[in-house]
């Protein structure tokens, strides 16, 4: 726990950078959606999350949504994961004397903003459908948005990272880009490409919950095995 | 006296260029050791392997009798001091050290004050450390190599951006931390000053290691 509180107060710093960008990008996604007639009083609360987050094949202009929705992900990730002055790390690694624990505190730090920021996407949902009127109902699929949202998303980021460590981060930014807007597009694509969209995995929830979770258990170690045998240089 | 570090048989080979070509040497415990040659020669390299951040391409390396990569990842106690110094540059250099002290808390507040004022600083300095020049910048490094009294602690050029008397000062420091008990390992430009405060001195040159003292 003290790692990951450590690892925190590390990024405080860059709370704006990413508090801000978050909090505008999802207003601003709203606001794309109510202008263009999306979404408006006469759905439910629960069809507006529909509307937003579910299948491009289903509601084909929600892509755009998706697509703002993945990129400042991306791109904010490097803020969270950014390598933190490479001396500094060095002497963190050697107090942590463990690259497990070292890079633990990163994922975890990694979760928690992933988290965050859905949070804040269906949050900003949720008061726009207020304030359009909407009739108000919780349910459960603003829940299961939440959780495989979360974990797609995660999964995406695990992945970017993995590649970054055994390729370049250019490649991985590229890759993650096309990876993205190719799902996103696709009606049909593989289940750990769904990209969160709930309506794709209607009729699967724990088999995709259980393929997600072993796709992100895969990533941990292939990550970790890297962090183990590669060169800490300055 | 103990072996503080044993290389046997170490080569390092990065992008198919041999840097370390089979160096093999033993260091005792409580010892301050000097490595002096040209930039590129391979000390540098020698000082990433001993803390752990590199890993040979064959041969072994122990430290206080543990193999490194194979009982622990990383030596234990163990500090380090490189050329360049890199710190979170937004905050002060208390926080910086504070933060770094908080992995392991074996240390106070007041210790790290300490270990700050002993280089030099002023530990209530509330300046970000991207304030500071590059003299302080080193020295604030070498405050957080010593605050947790480590028993190695690998001081790699460490003499970079400090004006004659802060070299003086380091060097105080050197002899200091070795009457506590600790292990110091220094490579320097300055060969007369390695020579007058090194118990040993080896020379790398072109990735091979000599003991010359």
């Amino acid at each position: 726990m003290k790692l990951f509180i450590a690892e925190y107060r590390i990024l405080k710093k860059e709370k704006f950078k990413l508090i801000l960008p978050t909090v505008i990008l999802s207003v601003l996604g709203i606001l794309i959606s109510s202008k263009n007639g999306f979404i408006n009083a006469d759905a439910s609360s629960e069809q507006i999350l529909l509307i937003l987050f579910g299948s491009a094949d289903s509601y084909p202009m929600n892509w755009l949504y998706w697509m703002i929705l993945f990129l400042r992900y991306v791109v904010l990730l490097q803020i969270v994961w950014k390598s933190r002055v490479q001396m500094f790390e060095i002497h963190q690694l050697l107090r942590y004397r463990n690259t497990n624990r070292f890079w633990a505190s990163k994922f975890a730090m990694g979760f928690l903003f992933t988290c965050f920021y859905i949070l804040s996407f269906l949050l900003t949902a949720w008061i726009a459908a207020f304030l359009l009127g909407a009739s108000m109902a919780f349910s459960l699929t603003w829940l299961l948005v939440f959780l495989f949202l979360t974990l797609n998303l995660y999964g995406l980021a695990l992945l970017w990272l993995a590649m970054k460590m055994y390729w370049r981060v250019e490649g991985a930014n590229m890759i993650l880009v096309i990876l993205i807007y190719t799902g996103i597009k696709s009606p049909h694509p593989l289940l750990p490409l769904y990209y969160g969209m709930i309506e794709k995995i209607k009729s699967s929830l724990f088999t995709t919950f259980l393929i997600e979770s072993a796709v992100l258990f895969l990533l941990f170690l292939i990550i970790l095995r890297k962090a183990k045998t590669m060169d800490y240089n300055t | 006296m103990s072996t503080a570090i044993q290389m046997v048989h170490v080569k390092k080979i990065i992008h198919g260029r041999e840097i370390l070509k089979d160096v093999s040497l033993s260091i005792a415990e409580r010892g301050i050791v000097g490595f002096v040659g040209a930039n590129g020669s391979g000390k540098s390299t020698i000082f990433r392997i001993i803390a752990g951040l590199v890993k040979p391409t064959s041969g072994e390396v122990f430290v206080f009798g543990e193999k490194l990569h194979k009982d622990l990842s990383f030596p234990k106690n163990t500090s380090v001091v490189f050329e360049k110094p890199g710190f979170l540059e937004q905050y002060s250099g208390f926080d910086n050290l504070k933060f770094l002290a908080d992995i392991q808390r074996k240390i106070n507040d007041q210790q790290i004050i300490t270990a700050i004022q002993r280089v030099g600083l002023d530990p209530y300095d509330k300046r970000p450390v991207k304030a500071y020049s590059q003299g302080m910048k080193q020295k604030l490094a070498i405050a957080q190599a010593i605050m947790e009294e480590p028993d190695l602690i690998l001081f790699d050029e460490a003499t970079n951006g400090l004006d004659e008397k802060s070299v003086d000062q380091l060097y105080h420091i050197v002899r200091e931390e070795q009457e506590r008990g600790a292990t110091v390992l220094i490579t320097s430009h300055h060969k007369a000053d390695i020579d007058t405060l090194c118990n040993e001195v080896y020379r790398v040159h072109e990735g091979t290691v000599e003991k010359i003292m």
